[in-house]
């Protein structure tokens, strides 16, 4: 019995023992722990024009003297990319295992080329200055990549609704040649479209180009009321002596990559007076105050975003501390879509959303660049940012009131960003109203289709991409290569960029549209003069293959490429003009070549090419109003590329979920659907065509 | 000693000294600080006033330890304390309210709330004994800036735009009215409000940039602009046309136009919230009646530097001012 009883305490103080030793350990592994740093990656320039490092220490020693994080201090390891190249430094901060949060980079070009690392190896990558308005609709949904500044889609709405304050009728847009530049360049017709301001020129310029001077005189002599200029400080300094010098009554209005001590050294007294925008804190978050009263200088322009970079780091690393089996992008996004009780920007606020975060609450952020809301679907972008439109004054810039991104009327549902703008239904065409005679004679014999991919170069990925899906579409729809005509450069598969040779798809991971496809012409045979041959049954030898129909015959015809202001670019000098256009149509229309014709125009300004058209019988969708682009959509992060285009990925995508659907349905849908463009339709006859299947028209 | 009960006692021990280590390790760290509610006028970012509160207030954690909330409304209920998850029910030591606005709620709130202490800027009533009624009187500054305009004016007419009617503001109408006819009784001072008897006029730059241009037009050559918000609208009317100046208020607006501001009347609401902050957490928080100004150090006239000379001109009246605000303090 003693025996017993002894074995029973001996097994108690057994298990006791055990309990002890693992509590103990618990508590010395809780006090190593609470010692090691919070370790946060810095990937940007920090020698140079702009102190970035000043915000960062602030961000961090702000948290860190009220605790850090549950204890544990956030340490920063700069990677400076103004010296050293920054892929090679990016791969020493994705090896290192204790930094799981990389701040940076400062470019939209090198978020394209890094993200993909970081979204690979689930490493969170927070961009603090990377404006470009693509951005979004490439990395969206795909987690992992997140900015605290809206794209620059929000400045150029900001630039247009500034200019319609200043009671602005004409507008014209000079944009650097770059991915910075190109947002301007895609956004600011939109925009102008759905607030009014005519903008009645639109062109791209290489940085430091000669030929700025000739943009600028064709420009001006458009009578603009301002200039847009896009583009950095020195192109900004050339336009604006060329301005001066014309003598011309047109103002300059720059973008924010303008602002730098160059405009106003270089310019001296005549900088005096220049109008434009900058990103700028959110001016009730007190930001700024805090800003000159700590450091005794008003803040740069991207301060408040590198500080709700490290915020929004720290909220992770609270939130993985509190649930370390969730993904680190779920942190995030659990930070970020937070909706309790609204925590701030400075010390005291990011402590106490600290402490919820691992007591496991979401307290809603904000930051000192605003309220941290991100775009519920696409994640990325915060929806609102702040500006400030300033003005060169005592050889200074100074703000002259600052407007939110959130004030500029609703383009967007609500939770999504500036960025993911649809067309205002106010300037749909009017479908309603057409009253032309139907047809009632020649019945529908056959059906021919010519598909046109002319553009070449890696860069243009999506131009023969759409070609080949809409001609996959039709194939798929029962009609066969006799009645197709394919017209594509042909050089995607086989270039020695493409990563897949022999591939080319439209959806990543997509089938291969090129292994089934029967190419009619390709390379240096697509051209606009072989395709006005074509469509008018012109058989030589460079043309063998020609549109075979007559007064019988359904024809549909899409195009694929880049535009301008009234013309289809083939390659080069090679375009086919607004007249080129009307005279084809006309010559088909006299020779009986069709019985009605459909044209579908993914192109930039695909409006302006259909403008003179008279023929009969012609129904012409394209995705862009006349003084506007269009944009690329479904970007393949494994080749680097934009597969398709919105206007065509819209159509495709429609057209397969709804077979029915009819040309005045997909009409209404496209418009809707399409991101940063106003799809338009044009219709010289037959009012009939419009309620049909398109489907249906679409097969012989 | 039976070797049970030595085993029994060691395992107690270090159970005990593991549940104290836990205790220590999970319990918070952060020591309960005081709590002090500020309550601004209007949002921040007005460029002026309230963001020169939250100066103060942001001055005053760097340099000290407390809790601040922020509200730009008054709410009794809120300001009396608030359930804090955890934390249960924080009650704030020291609440400040900024604008003579909320002069009569503050007091109804401090008659209500004896335990707590409060702080009334540009504010003038008896209240209880827990409650400051600190008035910032702006005369002094006024004055000196009446003696700027009237020393630099080249139209021999000088403006005047207000928010709107209130004994607060009439200090500084009174008082500009008063520096202007020092220097020189045969310029004119023109005045207008931005709005009638509404808090409104603080906060519509529009109107004030049509008063002003109203002004410039008639040969008015300086404005003083006594409007918060508004008078950003006047400053940029100012930068419109050649020989057009403004005197800016509440804080240094030299960037918001430094080729026109020529000085800003400046009320440092900073120190006062700084100043109340530190007495109440170093216990010595008194309640009463305050008036402070020039005298005081709690305005100024602030120059932009691209007009300092007048500078030598100002310092010749600072004595005079004192003094003309001292003797407007006893007789009104």
């Amino acid at each position: 019995m003693v025996i017993k009883i002894w074995k029973k305490k001996l097994w108690l103080t057994g298990f006791i023992a055990v309990i002890i030793i693992a509590v103990a350990a618990w508590a010395i592994y809780t006090v190593i722990h609470t010692s090691t740093p919070v370790r946060i990656g810095v990937l940007l320039p920090l020698t140079g024009d702009i102190d970035l490092k000043e915000p960062l220490l602030w961000a961090k020693d702000n948290i860190n003297r009220q605790g850090g994080i549950g204890g544990r201090p956030i340490e920063l390891v700069y990677k400076d990319t103004e010296n050293g190249n920054i892929t090679k430094l990016a791969n020493e901060l994705l090896a290192d295992d204790s930094i799981r949060i990389v701040i940076g980079p400062d470019t939209s070009d090198n978020v394209y080329l890094l993200a993909p690392a970081f979204i690979d190896k689930k490493k969170i990558l927070i961009s603090p200055e990377a404006t470009s308005g693509d951005i979004i609709r490439a990395f969206g949904k795909k987690g992992y990549f997140w900015r605290t500044t809206q794209g620059d889609v929000a400045q150029a709405k900001i630039i247009i609704l500034t200019l319609k304050e200043k009671g602005v009728k004409k507008a014209a847009l000079l944009a650097e040649n770059s991915t910075y530049g190109n947002t301007f360049y895609d956004w600011t017709g939109f925009f102008a479209n759905e607030y009014g301001i005519n903008l009645i020129d639109i062109r791209k310029f290489n940085e430091g180009s000669s030929d700025l001077g000739d943009l600028l005189s064709d420009a001006l002599k458009t009578d603009p009321d301002y200039i847009i200029a896009a583009c950095g400080p020195s192109d900004a300094v050339s336009i604006k002596k060329m301005l001066d010098k014309s003598g011309s009554r047109t103002k300059l209005f720059l973008t924010d990559a303008a602002v730098s001590p160059v405009l106003i050294q270089s310019l001296g007294p005549e900088a005096e007076g220049i109008l434009g925008t900058s990103p700028t804190s959110d001016p009730t978050t007190g930001f700024s105050v805090a800003y000159k009263e700590k450091f005794g200088h008003e803040p740069t322009y991207y301060a408040a975003p590198t500080y709700d970079a490290i915020l929004l780091a720290a909220y992770t690393s609270a939130r993985q501390e509190r649930t370390p089996f969730e993904s680190l992008d779920d942190s995030f996004r659990n930070v970020v879509y937070g909706n309790g009780t609204i925590k701030g920007w400075d010390a005291q606020e990011s402590y106490e959303a600290i402490t919820d975060i691992l007591n496991g609450k979401l307290p809603g952020v904000s930051g000192a660049s605003g309220p941290l809301d991100y775009d519920t679907d696409f994640g990325v972008d915060p929806l609102i940012t702040w500006y400030s439109n300033w003005i060169v004054e005592a050889g200074d810039f100074r703000t002259l009131s600052t407007i939110s991104s959130e004030k500029t009327g609703a383009l967007t549902k609500s939770g999504e960003s500036v960025a993911r703008s649809k067309a205002s239904s106010d300037f749909m065409s009017d479908t309603q109203n057409i009253t032309d005679k139907p047809f009632t004679e020649p019945a529908k014999t056959n059906f021919m289709a010519v598909i046109v991919g002319p553009s070449r170069g890696w860069a243009n990925y999506r131009h023969e991409s759409d070609a080949l899906a809409m001609y996959t579409l039709l194939r798929e729809n029962g009609v066969d290569n006799d009645h197709i005509i394919l017209m594509t450069y042909d050089d995607i598969p086989s270039t020695v960029e493409n990563p897949i040779p022999g591939d080319i798809h439209n959806f990543p991971k997509g089938e291969n549209l090129r292994s089934k496809a029967l190419v009619d012409y390709s390379c240096a045979n697509v051209t606009s003069e072989i395709l006005y041959n074509v469509l008018t049954g012109n058989k030589a030898s460079s043309t063998p293959v020609v549109l075979e129909s007559n007064a019988s015959t359904d024809v549909f015809v899409y195009i694929a490429s880049h535009g301008i202001p009234g013309g289809i670019i083939f390659r080069g000098n090679d375009t086919l003009t607004i007249d080129d256009f009307a005279n084809l149509t006309n010559k088909m229309n006299q020779d009986r070549h069709y019985r009605q014709i459909v044209f579908f125009v993914d192109t930039c300004f695909g409006e302006s090419v259909a403008r003179k058209t008279t023929a009969p019988g012609i129904l012409y969708l394209t995705g862009a109003a006349r003084n506007e682009p269009s944009l690329g959509a479904v970007y393949d992060m494994n080749i680097s590329q934009w597969l398709s285009d919105e206007f065509t990925s819209s159509v495709i995508s429609l057209i397969r979920s709804d077979p029915n659907i009819t040309f005045r349905e997909l009409y209404t849908a496209t418009y809707e659907k399409v991101t940063g463009s106003h799809v338009h339709m044009i219709t010289t006859g037959n009012a009939s065509t419009l309620d049909e299947p398109v489907l249906q028209f679409l097969k012989p | 000693m039976n070797i049970h009960r030595i085993q029994t006692f060691i395992i107690i021990t270090g159970i005990i000294i593991l549940l104290v280590l836990v205790a220590i390790l999970l319990l918070p760290h952060q020591k309960s600080r005081p709590v002090v509610y500020i309550v601004y006028d209007s949002k921040k970012g007005d460029l002026s006033y309230t963001d020169s509160a939250y100066q103060g207030i942001f001055a005053a954690q760097e340099a000290m330890s407390f809790v601040k909330r922020e509200y730009t409304s008054f709410n009794d209920s809120l300001l009396s304390g608030k359930l804090t998850g955890d934390e249960g029910l924080e009650k704030p030591g020291l609440v400040i309210t900024v604008g003579y606005d909320y002069t009569e709620d503050t007091k109804q709130f401090a008659d209500k709330h004896p335990e707590i202490h409060v702080l009334g800027i540009d504010q003038s009533i008896k209240g209880p004994d827990n409650m400051k009624a600190y008035e910032i009187t702006s005369y002094g500054e006024s004055y000196l800036a009446g003696v700027l305009a009237a020393s630099a004016t080249k139209t021999r007419r000088v403006g005047i735009i207000l928010g709107t009617q209130s004994k607060l503001l009439d200090g500084f109408r009174l008082g500009y009215i008063e520096g202007v006819k020092v220097v020189d009784p045969s310029v004119t001072v023109y005045q207008e409000y931005v709005r009638d008897n509404s808090s409104n006029g603080f906060f519509d730059p529009v109107r004030a940039a049509e008063i002003a241009r109203g002004m410039y037009l008639n040969g008015t050559d300086i404005i003083y602009t006594v409007a918060g918000y508004s008078g950003v609208g006047a400053i940029n009317e100012a930068k419109l046309g050649q020989g057009r100046y403004i005197i800016g208020v509440d804080s240094d607006q030299t960037h918001l136009g430094p080729a026109v501001v020529i000085a800003s009347a400046i009320k440092r609401v900073d120190r006062v919230v700084y100043a109340g902050i530190s007495d109440y957490l170093n216990g010595t928080f008194t309640g009463g009646k305050q008036v402070a100004g020039l005298r005081e150090g709690v305005t100024a006239l602030s120059f932009n530097p691209s007009f300092s000379f007048y500078n030598t001109t100002i310092n010749a009246y600072q004595e005079k001012a004192g003094e003309a605000e001292a003797k407007y303090l006893l007789d009104r």
